[in-house]
């Protein structure tokens, strides 16, 4: 039996802070129960001034015997802090009731920042415990040297500190052994990063003087939902693999130590694929590029090779084989190989072997993003299913294009483009217009929305503009063969030939049966077969 | 710095393989560019011997080539006082980022076996080489013994 993580979800510990955080990673992650969550840590908003304040409050006065902090998300670092302790009356009773009160006051405001006025109000509210400054952050310990573990619970065997990068002992005052509230300041960052903090695990017991209920209850609560995720977590095949074949006790002990120091079991030798690996630079690829050769190098290493083969004054060629890239030998990116890795990367993600790794894969929430916003901009043509917003859209953007060649056809072809911002200018009305009919969207989606539609009428107009007359405009005044100047409908299976004039299927078929190349009657040139295409009606 | 996993790769790698004509090698921890090992030649008349050499990899490796120099005095035409080499393959203009150390290595023993007197760095030894070989045999061997190091044992 060990000490309960008072910043485990199940211990009912609340949370709070005195700044803006950044957009998904509040500082309520730190204590969240979604993994998912708990992963990305706090980051403060961009334009936070130093210092924040983190005050976490306790279900019940406790001692503290380790205060366990990660400084490090991502590349956000904080280099300095500190711990303070709430400064009270002399007697402990008293000192709770006064923090049964502020928690009452908390409670019925609704508010969690409600609370902040009288903690943070001034430096006399508070005690300063212990602080840590670190010119490269990493992992931090604040320990009780004189901490005493009361049955159940012990810390034998977990005194050592060696896995933490930066230790610090805390005044061992009344406010450290008998408290309920404890403030978590970021001072200062590392080289303009913002305030972070990946992790907090505050490691102590409830105080003797709780009720035995209580205390009961919340040993049974978080012992059961400990082991409870402990089948679950990533973690768990390595540690049984890793205990395997030893006594139980070992084992257990092991266990325990694995659960109080989570952070150790991540530092896991994970096997990087061969086929990940750049052969020349041994790093894993972020952007392979598949050679000539068969092989695949990064597009870092690829450009480098090619600028220093330039420096001797010889063309870029494959790196092993030293033969010269031509027109239809050349290195392309290797979409498949860059998925595979990606899912690796995604997959292995906590490893710290692989943090170095640069990516390009962003989270899934992401990547559901971005295909959102592809979507409507590969529907330029628009298919029938859509949404009718988009519908809209693309009737819109032919309507306006339909504008635009009028245009062209009574003037040149400079009035015409300057026509383009009147025309624009509709665009956005309509668009607005939709936009208020939209409802329930967020304020980002919507900004997407006319971003992506007015991306799309904008490049939709372009084709009729540069192509003059295109076939959905000769179709309105009647469209016939060139061969056999049958009036083409829809139904009739119809072909494109470079000089842009139409052929029907049993033409093209029947009188061109052996030939590589085709006569136009219409205009009287001759066009390879190959480049014939077939020809869809709009729709 | 990007050369420092390739090196290290390349280490395991020649450590792991045993190469015969390259031993003992000895890489400071704190500087991977820096590696010092022993080659076993296996053809008289520098059989009697092993020999020192150090091998310096530019920052910028592999996209520049590393450079090797004899610290044991050596009696070989391609080999000058100073210890310095011409090996084509780790030249500036003919280097390849793909070619790995063990190549180098494998060039430099077949170098140091079979003497090239056609590019010569010591013309003196050459002309001896090719005009009078029997001389140059036991001047080499008994060069070979004075200064060569002590020979790993198999």
């Amino acid at each position: 039996m060990v000490l309960i993580n008072f910043c485990h979800w199940s211990t009912n510990t609340n949370i709070s802070c005195d700044k803006i955080s950044s957009d998904g990673y509040e500082v309520e992650n730190l204590i969240s129960s979604d993994p998912y969550k708990k992963r990305k840590g706090y980051l403060a908003e961009r334009f936070i001034k130093l210092p924040i304040n983190i005050t976490l409050h306790f279900p019940c006065p406790i001692s503290i015997w380790r205060i366990v902090i990660d400084p490090v998300v991502g590349s956000q670092k904080s280099s300095s802090i500190g711990v303070f302790a709430p400064a009270f009356g002399t007697a402990p009773a008293q000192k709770e009731a006064i923090q049964e009160k502020q928690n009452n006051v908390s409670k019925s405001s609704e508010l969690p920042n409600s609370i902040q006025p009288q903690t943070f109000s001034g430096r006399s509210t508070e005690t300063f415990v212990s602080r840590i400054s670190m010119t490269s952050p990493g992992k931090m310990c604040f320990y009780d040297s004189q901490f005493r573990a009361r049955k159940p619970y012990s810390v034998e065997g977990f005194n050592s500190l060696d896995h933490y990068s930066f230790v610090s002992e805390l005044r061992h005052i009344r406010q450290v052994y008998c408290t309920r509230n404890i403030t978590i300041r970021i001072y200062q960052t590392f080289q303009g990063s913002v305030g972070a903090i990946k992790s907090i695990e505050i490691w102590g017991q409830p105080l003797a003087s709780c009720p035995k209920d209580f205390q009961n209850n919340l040993y049974k609560v978080y012992m059961e939902q400990t082991n409870l995720i402990r089948p679950n977590s990533i973690f768990t095949k390595s540690d049984n693999s890793s205990t395997r074949g030893k006594d139980d006790d070992v084992a257990t002990a092991k266990s325990n130590s694995l659960n109080l120091y989570p952070e150790r079991r991540k530092i896991q030798d994970i096997d990087i694929p061969e086929d990940f690996v750049d052969p020349i630079s041994c790093e894993i690829m972020v952007i392979p590029m598949l050679l000539p050769c068969g092989r695949n190098i990064d597009k870092s290493t690829l450009d480098r090779f090619v600028s220093v083969e330039e420096t001797w004054g010889r063309a870029p060629s494959d790196p092993f084989t030293n033969v010269l890239f031509s027109s239809d030998s050349y290195p392309i990116p290797n979409d498949g190989l860059k998925g595979r890795i990606d899912q690796f990367l995604f997959s292995n993600k906590n490893s710290v072997k692989l943090q170095s790794v640069p990516r390009t894969v962003a989270t899934i929430y992401q990547k559901q993003k971005t295909c959102k916003r592809k979507q409507p901009l590969s529907n330029r043509a628009d298919s029938g299913d859509q949404l009718s917003d988009k519908e809209l859209n693309g009737s819109m953007a032919k309507k306006i294009s339909l504008q635009v060649n009028e245009n062209i056809l009574g003037r040149s072809n400079l009035t015409a483009s300057s026509t383009l911002p009147t025309t624009n200018s509709k665009k956005t009305e309509i668009i607005s217009k939709q936009e208020t009919r939209t409802i329930g969207n967020s304020h980002e989606q919507l900004l997407q929305n006319s971003l992506d539609s007015a991306l799309s009428n904008v490049l939709g107009s372009f084709p009729s503009f540069t192509k003059g007359k295109s076939y959905s405009e000769c179709g309105k005044f009647g469209l016939k063969c060139s061969h056999c100047h049958l009036e083409l409908s829809e139904d009739i299976v119809q072909y494109k030939l470079p000089c842009t004039h139409i052929i029907c299927r049993d033409c093209l078929t029947k009188t061109n049966i052996n030939r590589t190349s085709i006569l136009c009657q219409t205009c009287g040139t001759t066009s390879e077969k190959k480049l014939i295409e077939r020809q869809h009606p709009n729709p | 710095m990007a050369a420092t996993r390739r090196l290290q790769k390349e280490l395991h790698d020649l450590r792991k393989s045993e190469f015969r004509f390259f031993q003992d090698i000895k890489v400071d921890d704190t500087n991977i560019l820096n590696w010092q090992g022993l080659i076993v030649p296996d053809r008289p008349p520098y059989n009697k011997g092993a020999f020192k050499i150090e091998i310096n990899f530019p920052a910028e490796y592999p996209f520049k080539p590393p450079k090797v120099t004899f610290k044991t005095k050596i009696y070989h035409p391609n080999i000058d006082e100073k210890g310095q080499v011409c090996l084509p393959i780790i030249s500036t203009e003919n280097w390849k980022p793909a070619t790995k150390t063990d190549q180098v290595l494998q060039s430099l023993v077949a170098l140091v076996n079979d003497p090239e007197p056609e590019h010569p760095l010591r013309g003196d030894l050459a002309e001896e080489y090719t005009k009078d070989r029997k001389k140059f045999m036991k001047n080499a061997e008994d060069f070979t013994k004075k200064f060569g190091e002590k020979r790993p044992s198999d």
